[in-house]
């Protein structure tokens, strides 16, 4: 590993002046970088609190989101209910905590399925060139489907059959986490096949060869860590554009069930209350767009902070 | 140039010819049929004959490739007879493609909805272009000034922040608590171009759906025609340009502008099929009847005539903007040789 990182310093050419007394890592250089960024560094902090609210909040918020109390129906804010209720009378602030759990890790896992998927595809097609062309024109296919109508025919016509094989939450959350990740490793692929086609020429790739190393661990240890910075970048993209389609889906009604309160369910159970209780509609709206925007800066900030062009300034 | 487009044209074809299939496998699937919800009284043997009648009965490839012929031939052919009052094959009674919850063929209901979606949504596309463009030309020539670092920042807000959220804000604060504008789209109202009234009627209901979808397509351009302004802002024949003592004027807009716009104008292609896709859901926020609201309504329908035809559609749209994206960079870009 530390030789593929010095590798990696020398093809970029950041070794910069003075760096013999002080020898700095390229991982410590790009975070050096990345903390220039401040919107970057803003939305690092904002989501890791969002993400601790969501794994601790449901634990130390004292209401349970799901009791039931019609007699106290889609109250105003106050100092028990700080966002109110809804129309049965659940604590909002406390579905809100409980939704950020299953958006946030909808997200993650859908992202990294998707990563999966692109960085096999990208390895393979850039590696070996007899599959090269198939694996591209499939990629070109993909690009080509109508995603938002297929997902939601999808996911229409397997909901129920995956419910019954693995219970309601596990069902849904499955296929939600599937049909995202199928769809969405395209652009990471292309990325990483470009990359890996460079790569395989370097002269760290022929020293590997000739000492013999075998093809499984010249690509598991040479290549694909020199393509996790394309990687990073998709990622971050991955998750916003997961949390999106997740909401999206569920506010169209098509995603989980009105048992299970993703931060998309919320707002589509929100929107048929919108004169009563606006609040419903804001605050799980606030939450994703606050997410996604954070995920958006870090990003930002990651690309920036990989760019070698930018970071020898 | 000509080889490359008839390259390109050929290879969309296999390439919807698969997504055809996709499509069809998937839909084949469903467990919906339209003959459940008939009476129990009817006789199976009338039964299995509309079943017969719907082309439920035959083996997956054989009514996959029916279905591709009432899409690709029959139906082009009856729109061309319908244009041109012409009589090309069977013209007195068609083959149409039905769609099982309103018994009437497909396109003529396609063709119903599509003037709500081209309004708004082709509206709210061209203003969102006439926005970003400017927008991200000033901020890549005036790089960490005030108007760059305000516009990055809200074009970063508008790109993160997703239609179904802003289309609802809009209509909390301007329907429910203003009372500006009515918070949902009355596609009965026909517009009577010499009455104010009327005209005002439509741009009223017309301002919140086109501004947050303006928004949002202003949003992801703009970044990108900035990215592209400053990728040749700093290129060594823009200051040729100024050394020879060009205005900065056209500088800009002659040198820098032309170069930059090449990749801008191929998104611009890219997006149009994402303008359908945004149909889905600015048309369900705002209860617009248009072919994003149709869709979702044969979802639930189990229309699966209506979803196979709608899907395809997107499909094609999808190809061929992908194609025309191909087709203009390779015309704009002179750098680019294909043969």
């Amino acid at each position: 590993m530390a030789t593929t990182q010095e590798q990696v310093e020398q093809q970029t050419g950041i070794q910069e002046p003075g760096s013999g007394e002080q020898h700095r890592s390229l991982r410590q250089d790009v975070w050096r970088q990345f903390k220039k960024h401040k919107g970057a560094v803003v939305g690092l902090v904002l989501l890791i609190l969002i993400v601790l609210a969501t794994i601790f909040g449901p634990i130390l918020w004292p209401l349970d989101p799901y009791q039931i109390n019609t007699a106290n129906a889609s109250a105003p804010p106050s100092t028990d209910h700080p966002f109110g209720t809804d129309n049965l009378g659940r604590d909002v602030f406390a579905r809100l905590l409980v939704g950020g759990r299953i958006s946030l890790s909808v997200g993650f896992a859908a992202m990294i399925f998707g990563l999966f998927i692109g960085t096999a595809v990208g390895v393979i097609s850039g590696f070996f060139r007899k599959l090269d062309g198939p694996l591209m024109r499939i990629t070109d296919l993909f690009l080509a489907l109508p995603i938002l109508p297929l997902l939601l025919v999808v996911i229409l016509l397997f909901r129920d059959p995956l419910q019954d094989r693995f219970g309601e939450e596990l069902g849904i959350f499955l296929l939600v986490v599937f049909v995202i990740g199928v769809t969405s490793w395209m652009q990471t692929a292309r990325v990483v096949r470009g990359d890996v086609l460079s790569l395989k020429e370097e002269e760290f790739v022929l020293a590997a060869n000739s000492i013999g190393t075998r093809r499984r661990n010249v690509i598991m240890r040479h290549i694909i860590p020199n393509t996790l910075s394309p990687v990073m970048v998709s990622a971050s993209l991955g998750v916003a554009v997961a949390i999106i389609t997740e909401s999206a889906l569920s506010f169209l009604g098509l995603g989980f069930p009105a048992s299970f309160p993703t931060w998309g369910r919320l707002l589509f159970d929100a929107n048929q209350y919108i004169q009563i209780s606006p609040l419903r509609v804001v605050a799980p709206g606030v939450m994703i767009s606050l997410t996604v925007l954070c995920v958006n800066y870090i990003g930002d900030g990651i690309r920036d902070a990989l760019d070698p062009k930018l970071r020898s300034q | 140039m000509g080889r490359y487009i008839i390259r390109r044209t050929l290879f969309a074809i296999p390439t919807l010819i698969v997504i055809s299939l996709i499509i069809f496998a998937i839909l084949d699937l469903a467990p919906g049929d339209p003959t459940s919800q008939l009476p129990l009284n009817v006789p199976t043997e009338v039964r299995e004959r509309i079943r017969e009648a719907l082309g439920l009965g035959d083996p997956f490839f054989i009514s996959w490739l029916k279905w591709l012929k009432l899409m690709v031939i029959t139906e082009p052919i009856n729109a061309f007879n319908a244009i041109f009052g012409t009589c090309i094959g069977n013209c007195t009674d068609p083959d149409r493609i039905i769609s099982w919850s309103s018994r009437t063929p497909a396109f003529n209901i396609i063709i119903e909805r599509i003037p709500q979606t081209l309004w708004v949504l082709g509206i709210a596309f061209i203003i969102g272009i006439l926005i970003a463009i400017p927008v991200g030309v000033i901020s890549a020539y005036k790089q960490y000034s005030l108007f760059d670092n305000v516009g990055t920042f809200v074009t970063m807000v508008g790109f993160s922040l997703p239609v179904f959220f802003t289309g609802l804000l809009s209509i909390i604060i301007f329907s429910v608590w203003l009372g500006w504008f009515p918070s949902f789209y009355s596609t009965t109202h026909v517009v009577d171009w010499t009455s104010w009234e009327s005209i005002w009627f439509q741009i009223k209901q017309m301002i919140m759906p086109v501004a947050v979808l303006s928004l949002f397509n202003a949003a992801a351009l703009s970044r990108f025609t900035r990215a592209s302004m400053l990728d040749n802002l700093n290129q060594d024949y823009v200051r040729t340009a100024r050394s020879k003592g060009l205005r900065e004027n056209k500088v800009v807009t002659t040198h820098v502008m032309r170069n930059s716009m090449i990749p801008v104008v191929t998104l611009i292609a890219l997006q149009v099929p994402g303008i359908f896709a945004g149909a889905i859901i600015t048309e369900q926020i705002f209860r617009i009847n248009g072919l994003g609201q149709l869709l979702i309504a044969s979802l639930q329908s189990a229309d699966i005539p209506m979803v196979q035809t709608l899907t395809f559609l997107f499909a094609f749209l999808i190809v061929v903007f992908n194609l025309v994206a191909d087709v203009t960079y390779g015309i704009l870009d002179p750098r680019i040789r294909y043969d």
